[in-house]
């Protein structure tokens, strides 16, 4: 998926992410969030960049946490759950707050990866 | 606070990639509590320099080093290092310090290396390597980096981008600890593992676990580890500018390319960075201690790699060439001594004994202080150098402060005599300098190259280097590498940059909304969100190093350890170059020649042999001269450097104000100054030139100047006692020299204290006044035991010398200057057509050719057409009907390749249309422009025939060119039918003659200047409707008289103004001479467009009398001439 959509997160203590519900389903972070920095494209924002426009890497960054994730309630609307582990980026909207959802990874890919 | 030295640091001198000054980095260092800070520039040392001079004015240790490309090793197949992603990388290498500059001569020779053609690759030697190619195999650091012990002289960082990083990230351990151990095995003990964590996407490059599995492979293989941010940008904002140079190093729009990943890499603090360690460690296998480890790991490696300036740089202690090298033998102080005091009675042989004595004092006073500072083999070099360009008969001329030294006179490296001018030594070389002064010498441009190559000739290109210099955007640059971030189309970014060369990029918003003929601009900002954006982007790229190139004039000479001081590589014309530009030469200490190509010296050289060729004996007769004239000889060749300064007809000549041509005075501000002061002598000239500078322009030091040269005031010397020197000024203090000698005279001090009070004035420094007071107070004559200077003498002479503040010039300089100033005029008055002939053919001024043209026909000198079988590649001096006229050449028409230039050349003559083009195979449009500037018609002329129309030449060359096959370049086959028969060569009749506006618009369009009749011409009846004044007659209307003037643009320029206003200046050419406008604010808003653009343009201005001679308008509105012209012929039809 590609589209971010909103949904609602508990944080811990340190403001990484515990648990969050997505499409009505409640998911356990299992992993030690791990964050990171993604990037956008701030030339078609349709705004201007003067010098100190960015002066906190707004315009060029999004702070992403990708964790691991599994569902934690029995059934959802749909039927029986996956229970299986989920790779997840998660990304709080600087000016609204909102947290999105911005991206699944298929499970394992990293652990192949970097071993 | 914490300590943390970041050692991976991309300045701005990483041309498209670093986005911050050295000084700024070094200074957000200092800020977070740094003891050491260290530069790490891409491909060479661009930026070490700045770093190092940054770091000891903090009092900080510097740490230098490259961020080098690792080319794949040529030939050989590494088969275990080709995986498949591995694109060659990136490494970065450490000089280590305090080893006698052995660690900085490694990284210097190892960045030479870098850049140095691969022989492998068939890359001719010499030639500029592209910059894909500039990097290094693995192999190449071991024999740079260990000593002959194997002691190691810097660190190879092994860092994301390496082969290693690479192998990681790839998830390829075991290929990863194969890849570590090879480069144990060729660096031991040089090498570290760089981890960096940029915090990307987890899995790629620079994210927290690829940190950690780097860290994880630096401690099972126990190599030390530290910790970088790959630094590129000073602050998180700079990162958008980041986007915008990677999109101008690929050429290609944002979003077309691969971008940055994020935009982490900025200048972090000590606590930021230990944080990150931390996470790095907790992320890994190994325990919490190993953050520490790596910090600490970092620390020591930035201790060992810690410079000492004095002993591994010799920072700001001369490298000059050995002894031997310039031919001395023995101690240089006293061979200096010998030939300057020789030199004395060649150049000063007709002095009288008093005035011996005198020279003799002063230069046993200069060559004290020469001596003092060890310079006396600088001074020697120097002038094995003119020497050298002398012998190769090469005019040159000493310029700047240099001209000040007796000892440059009587080395005969400046041939002005300070004496007799009153220039000061101690102007050139002061007390307190410690660097190596600068000597430049001008010489003809267009042997500059020869006098290059005959240096590294003579020292051996282990002493030689040119200097480089750094390219920085500009807003028009910058305006177009913008627009090509933004991806948006040609027109659209050519629209903005062709209109915004005036200003400096980081204004260009501000300035959008002040500038009149920018309103078109300023609308679209407006209205177009993308240009919006551009004009942020070009402001933040403004002045950001784009490029390296080879300095035009700078040559550095250094000992045979040159090399182990500065890296080079190749320079466009193939010498190396220093990596250092002028900035960093006084630190380094090297010695920079300034051999400056100057146009004008290669025009009085082609005048003078000119005058040669075709007066021989006859030479000083027909420039009007005594016969006997001493500085000409038999054979007509004059000495220039050796006419006397004081002829009245050159002054004459300057006094019209027909100065077109004359080095310095040609503009039109000189124009108009030159038309107020009416120079009388030599000393006017340097004055003159000294004055046309902005500071005493807008400080109005030029009316007290002429009120008193022309008798309306009487001088005020400020106190009696200064009139020796203010006298030749009328009292207006104009050089530095002068403030020097009040400083001395007042304070009772030594001239070179008195130009250090020069210094500080300058500067502000307000511990002068004191000083000032003090002294001048307590100057007591010994003779009668009274004060020479009086309480109101103190406050009057302090109050002029306060005022002075920036406007002084060096006298030396301005008279350096003004030697050429009057050459040229005096061969302009003297011998006006070989004069011509020399400026035409080397274009020395600041005018367009066809202006130099359209003054030769104002003087009457008959123009000779461009003629195939008669014109050279210069513009030759030619006798016709018992008069000297100008031959136009053929290295001026549009669109010849060289080697078309040389075959036309190296077959003349031609005997007919069809011949020319067989033998000298010019390509098809070639012939046709050729034909149509009427260079073929003395081809077509046949005896008993009438003379051909232009347009029978032209049926002829359809002809030709109609013909299927060109000719072929080598001279034909002489056993095969000749297509194209010399002999009875048939040229077409009856086709009409050429109308003179087409070929007025022939000659401009192809030889960029009008021959037949000057442009304005074609006009002519409008402008005679409208009643269009002719620039020669302005002199004589009434003051405040409106009129109207047309002509063709020659000079723009928008000088700054004491009210901060900007007032832009047009000068119009109507070949009767130029008009000169002022467009006020007012004016400029009624003009709008037409004010920076239009070429032909009808002014209505009103007349202002500026002087004797002077004459400009005040303009009121402007038109495009061509629009007017439209009209007019429409109103004629209808």
């Amino acid at each position: 998926m590609n589209e971010y959509e909103t949904i609602s997160v508990a944080l811990s203590a340190d403001a990484s992410p515990l648990r969050f519900r997505w499409r009505g389903v409640v998911y356990g972070v299992i992993s030690t969030p791990e964050l990171w920095f993604s990037r956008r494209n701030w030339w078609l924002a349709n705004g201007r960049a003067p010098r100190g426009s960015s002066s906190g890497g707004e315009l060029l960054e999004m702070k992403m946490w990708r964790v691991i994730a599994v569902a934690l309630a029995d059934a959802g609307p749909l039927g029986p759950l996956d229970r299986s582990e989920n790779t997840f980026d998660l990304h709080q909207d600087p000016v609204t707050g909102d947290w999105q959802l911005s991206s699944t990874v298929a499970s394992g890919i990293d652990q192949q990866r970097l071993a | 606070m914490t300590r943390f030295t970041h050692l991976h640091v991309a300045s701005a001198f990483s041309a498209h990639y670093g986005t911050a000054r050295p000084e700024e980095l070094v200074a957000q260092a200092v800020t977070a509590g740094a003891e050491v800070a260290g530069i790490t520039d891409r491909d060479g040392l661009y930026g070490a320099i700045r770093h190092v001079r940054a770091c000891i004015a903090a009092g900080i240790a510097a740490v230098v080093g490259v961020d080098l490309a690792l080319l794949p090793e040529a030939g050989t197949s590494e088969s275990s290092a080709e995986a498949p992603s591995f694109h060659g990388g990136r490494v970065t290498v450490l000089a280590h310090g305090h080893n006698d500059g052995q660690g900085w001569a490694a990284l210097c020779r190892l960045i030479s290396a870098a850049h140095s053609p691969r022989r492998s690759t068939g890359a001719r030697g010499g030639l500029a390597r592209p910059s894909d190619e500039v990097g290094i195999t693995k192999k190449r650091p071991s024999a740079f980096l260990l000593d002959e012990t194997g002691r190691p002289l810097g660190t190879v960082l092994l860092g994301p981008d390496s082969d290693v990083g690479q192998a990681v990230a790839d998830g390829l351990p075991a290929l990863a600890r194969e890849l570590l151990t090879a480069w144990k095995k060729t660096l031991p003990g040089a090498i570290a593992i760089e981890v960096v964590c940029h915090l990307t996407e987890p899995g790629e490059k620079g994210s927290l676990r690829h940190a950690a599995r780097m860290l994880e492979l630096a401690e099972a293989a126990d190599v030390p580890a530290v910790l970088t941010n790959a630094v590129r940008y000073l602050q998180p904002d700079d990162a958008l500018t980041g986007d915008v140079l990677d999109s101008a190093d690929r050429l290609r729009p944002l979003g077309a390319f691969s971008p940055q990943p994020n935009g982490q890499a900025w200048l972090k603090s000590p606590q930021k960075m230990r944080e990150l360690a931390q996470m790095i460690a907790d992320h890994s296998s190994l325990p919490r201690s190993a953050a520490e480890r790596m910090l600490g790991e970092t620390e020591r490696l930035a201790d060992a790699c810690r410079l000492d300036a004095d002993v591994d740089l010799a920072w700001r202690r001369p490298k000059v060439p050995e002894n031997d090298i310039i031919g001395i033998d023995g101690d240089p102080a006293e061979v200096l001594w010998q030939r300057t005091t020789q030199a004395l009675g060649e150049r000063y042989g007709t002095a009288k004994t008093a005035e011996l004595d005198s020279l003799a004092k002063r230069l046993r006073d200069e060559l004290l202080t020469i001596n003092r500072f060890g310079f006396a083999s600088y001074f020697l070099t120097v002038a094995d150098v003119t020497d050298m360009i002398r012998d190769m008969g090469i005019r040159n001329q000493a310029r700047g402060s240099g001209a000040g030294s007796l000892v440059n006179y009587l080395l005969r490296i400046s041939n002005v005599d300070p004496a007799r001018h009153d220039l000061l030594f101690e102007r050139f070389l002061g007390a307190s300098r410690s660097t190596l002064p600068d000597i430049d010498v001008d010489v003809e441009s267009s042997r500059r190259h020869e006098i290059y190559r005959a240096i590294f000739d003579r020292y051996g290109s282990n002493r030689v280097s040119l200097l480089s210099m750094q390219n920085t955007y500009r807003a028009r640059g910058a305006a177009r590498d913008a627009g090509l971030a933004l991806g948006l189309d040609e027109a659209q970014i050519d629209l903005v940059a062709k209109n915004i060369w005036r200003f400096n990029a980081r204004d260009f918003r501000e300035v959008l909304a002040e500038k009149p003929e920018l309103r078109p601009i300023a609308e679209l900002v407006e209205s177009d969100a993308q240009i919006d954006l551009l004009v942020d982007l070009t402001e933040r790229l403004d002045r950001l190093p784009r490029h390296i190139s080879m300095h035009p004039c700078g040559v550095i000479l250094g000992n045979s350890n040159l090399m182990s001081y500065t890296p080079v590589q190749p320079s466009g014309m193939g010498l190396p170059m220093s990596q250092f530009d002028k900035d960093d030469i006084d630190d380094i200490g090297f010695l920079k020649l300034d051999v400056l190509g100057v146009r004008m010296q290669s025009s009085l050289a082609y005048a003078l042999s000119e005058i040669t060729r075709v007066h021989g004996k006859r030479a000083a007769l027909e420039g009007g001269l005594p016969v006997d004239a001493p500085y000409v000889n038999p054979a007509g060749e004059i000495e220039l450097d050796a006419i006397p300064l004081d002829d009245e007809e050159t002054f004459e000549a300057i006094r019209t104000t027909h100065t077109l041509g004359m080095f310095q005075i040609e503009s039109p501000g000189q124009r108009e100054l030159i038309g107020k002061m009416q120079p009388t002598e030599f000393e006017d000239l340097i004055a003159d030139i000294s004055l046309f500078r902005p500071g005493p322009m807008k400080g109005n030091m030029v009316a007290p100047f002429l009120d008193v040269k022309h008798g309306f005031l009487s001088p005020n010397y400020l106190h009696k006692r200064f009139r020796p020197f203010l006298e030749s000024t009328y009292g207006v203090i104009i050089y530095h020299e002068q403030v020097i000698r009040i400083f001395a005279d007042c304070m009772n001090v030594s001239l070179a204290d008195g130009d250090e009070l020069r210094r500080r004035i300058e500067k502000q420094d307000d511990d002068v006044e004191g000083q000032f007071r003090r002294k001048t107070t307590a100057n007591i004559d010994p003779a009668t035991g009274e004060r020479r200077f009086s309480d109101a003498d103190v406050e009057r002479i302090w109050k002029v010398l306060k005022g002075f503040g920036s406007f002084g010039f060096c006298k030396a300089h301005g008279a350096a200057f003004a030697l050429p100033t009057y050459q040229s005029a005096w061969l302009k008055t003297h011998y006006p057509v070989p004069f011509l002939a020399g400026i035409l053919t080397h274009d020395p001024g600041m005018y367009p050719k066809r202006l130099l043209l359209t003054e030769a026909r104002r003087m009457g000198v008959p123009i000779l057409p461009l003629d195939v079988s008669a014109s050279t590649d210069a513009y030759v001096v030619e006798e016709t009907g018992g008069e000297l006229g100008i031959r136009l050449s053929l290295a001026d028409v549009h669109g010849m390749s060289e080697a078309e230039l040389a075959r036309i050349l190296t077959n003349q003559p031609y005997e007919g249309i069809g011949d020319f083009y067989q033998r000298a195979a010019p390509s098809r449009s070639l012939l046709t422009r050729l034909g149509a500037v009427g260079a073929l018609d003395s081809l077509a002329v046949k005896p008993h025939a009438p003379t051909p129309t232009r347009g029978d030449v032209m049926a002829r060359v359809r002809e030709l060119i109609e013909i299927k096959k060109r000719p072929k370049t080598t001279d034909a086959n002489p056993d095969q039918p000749m297509l194209f028969t010399n002999d009875g060569e048939f040229i077409p009749t009856g086709n009409p003659e050429q109308s003179m506006a087409e070929r007025v618009s022939a000659e401009l369009d192809i030889l960029a200047m009008e021959v037949s009749e000057h442009v304005l011409e074609s006009y002519r009846p409008m402008l005679d409707e409208l009643g269009v004044t002719p620039a020669e007659e302005l002199l004589g209307l009434w003051n405040g008289s409106t009129v109207l003037v047309a002509g063709i643009r020659i000079a723009t320029q928008t000088p700054p103004m004491k009210s901060g206003k900007r007032v832009v200046f047009i000068s119009l050419d109507d070949g009767t001479g130029c008009s000169d406008s002022t467009f006020f604010e007012e004016a400029q808003n009624r003009a709008g467009p037409l004010l920076f653009g239009t070429r032909l343009m009808v002014i209505q201005g009103k007349t202002r009398r500026t002087g004797e001679r002077g004459v400009s308008l005040e303009a009121i509105n402007a038109w495009d001439l061509k629009a007017l012209w439209a009209n007019w012929q429409a109103t004629k039809v209808s």
